[in-house]
């Protein structure tokens, strides 16, 4: 047990001592997360299931952090099963699905998470803590949805994904 | 007189007529042979359209490509003496000095050949990545830089060798591991793992299995379960 403790320390200085380095978020672990992520999508009607998810996790940071509330207002998060919630729910987990879907191009993910950087640059009061819940539930329902859902590899590549959007932010 | 007078004429005459009748002979003959030569040099032309013969490394490469996919007749540890009746023999009989094959194969000058551990050989290739490492592909070079023959165990050549492929390509970034391992006869295959007191990152594998020693098929493998991470075509350079 200790030596999985130390094992599993070692592993997140590493990450963290070489952000985007072999180790953290390795060729394997991007193979396995795009793999894993791919069974969501075998049907016609993806839409739904990208709206219904992308629903479920918003909702849910709203939950934990209501002072994100007022941020989703001109979206009209009051109203969650309305069209306007629904097309933005549709568009962050299209986004989500165009960074997995670029983990084999390192240069191009880290160009097309810049982009969504600096989108949620001028959005006042996003915060970085809302990314790191975002990463929670994200994880947690993630295990619900998926057959096969390796932890680890998932977790050493959002760390990446959701620490390069949520950058820019201040605090 | 007046006939005496022509043949007079016609006898002071005759001599350049002569001459110049053998002369139009003779031109004749050259512009029918002129005539020949441009129906001939047309002929060639004609012919010259038509494709070239199949080179003969074309077709050795296509008959060792069958080769490779009729597969290995022989156990693991063996390879085949070649020649008209199959035979295997151990890989640690190859090259040994003892002929150990019916028909001496294991012996013969080809199979021998060190050509593949000469030291500078370098090995290249547009690498594939099929794990391990998060890039497109690139080049990949394995060169050999010492090699060493045993007298009393001839059957394999020990080298030392690098592994290094560009990691970056816009500042130039490459990545070298020094490796060391053997080359057999037998199989043909150069192995090499990590060199000693080195990180064991990356291990590389080369099959030559083309009928010669300047292409063969490599691979980028973890040292300790060759689990494939990435492969190339090699050209010698």
């Amino acid at each position: 047990m200790l030596r999985l403790f130390v094992f599993l320390c070692l592993a997140v200085t590493c990450c963290f001592a070489a952000e985007g380095h072999q180790f953290c978020c390795s060729a394997e672990d991007r193979h396995i997360v795009e793999e894993q992520w791919e069974h969501l999508w075998g049907d016609t009607e993806s839409s739904k299931i990208k709206i219904q998810f992308g629903r479920i996790i918003l909702l849910k940071l709203a939950e934990a952090h209501p002072d994100v509330k007022p941020l989703f207002a001109n979206v009209d998060i009051e109203h969650p099963e309305g069209g306007k919630f629904s097309a933005h729910t549709f568009r962050i987990l299209n986004a989500l699905d165009l960074a997995i879907n670029l983990l084999d191009d390192p240069e191009s993910l880290d160009e097309a998470l810049n982009h969504l950087a600096d989108q949620h640059k001028v959005r006042a009061g996003v915060k970085k803590v809302h990314f790191q819940k975002i990463g929670e539930i994200l994880h947690e329902s993630l295990a619900h949805v998926l057959n096969e859902y390796n932890s680890l590899s998932w977790k050493s590549c959002f760390k990446g994904i959701l620490g390069k959007i949520a950058s820019k932010l201040h605090d | 007189w007046f006939i005496l007078l022509l043949v007079g004429l016609a006898a002071a005459d005759s001599e350049p007529f002569k001459e110049r009748q053998f002369e139009y002979f003779i031109t004749n003959q050259n512009l029918h042979v002129d005539k020949l030569a441009h129906d001939l040099h047309e002929l060639e032309e004609e012919f010259s359209k038509y494709s070239h013969d199949v080179d003969d490394k074309t077709v050795r490469l296509l008959k060792h490509r069958v080769h490779n996919l009729e597969g290995p007749h022989c156990p693991e540890h063996f390879s085949e003496c070649g020649g008209l009746v199959p035979q295997c023999i151990s890989d640690l009989f190859f090259c040994d000095g003892q002929k150990d094959c019916k028909n001496g194969g294991d012996e013969s000058p080809q199979i021998c050949s060190e050509a593949a551990t000469h030291v500078g050989s370098s090995y290249t290739g547009i690498a594939t990545w099929s794990g391990c490492e998060e890039s497109a592909p690139h080049y990949a070079v394995v060169t050999i830089t010492a090699s060493e023959r045993k007298d009393f165990f001839q059957s394999y050549v020990w080298v030392r060798g690098v592994l290094s492929f560009e990691v970056d390509e816009h500042i130039h970034t490459v990545k070298s591991y020094p490796l060391r391992g053997f080359y057999n006869f037998g199989s043909h295959v150069l192995l090499m793992g990590p060199e000693r007191g080195t990180k064991p990152v990356y291990g590389a594998r080369c099959k030559f299995n083309m009928g010669d020693f300047d292409h063969a098929e490599c691979e980028i493998v973890n040292p300790e379960s060759l689990h494939v991470c990435a492969h190339f075509f090699a050209d010698r350079y």
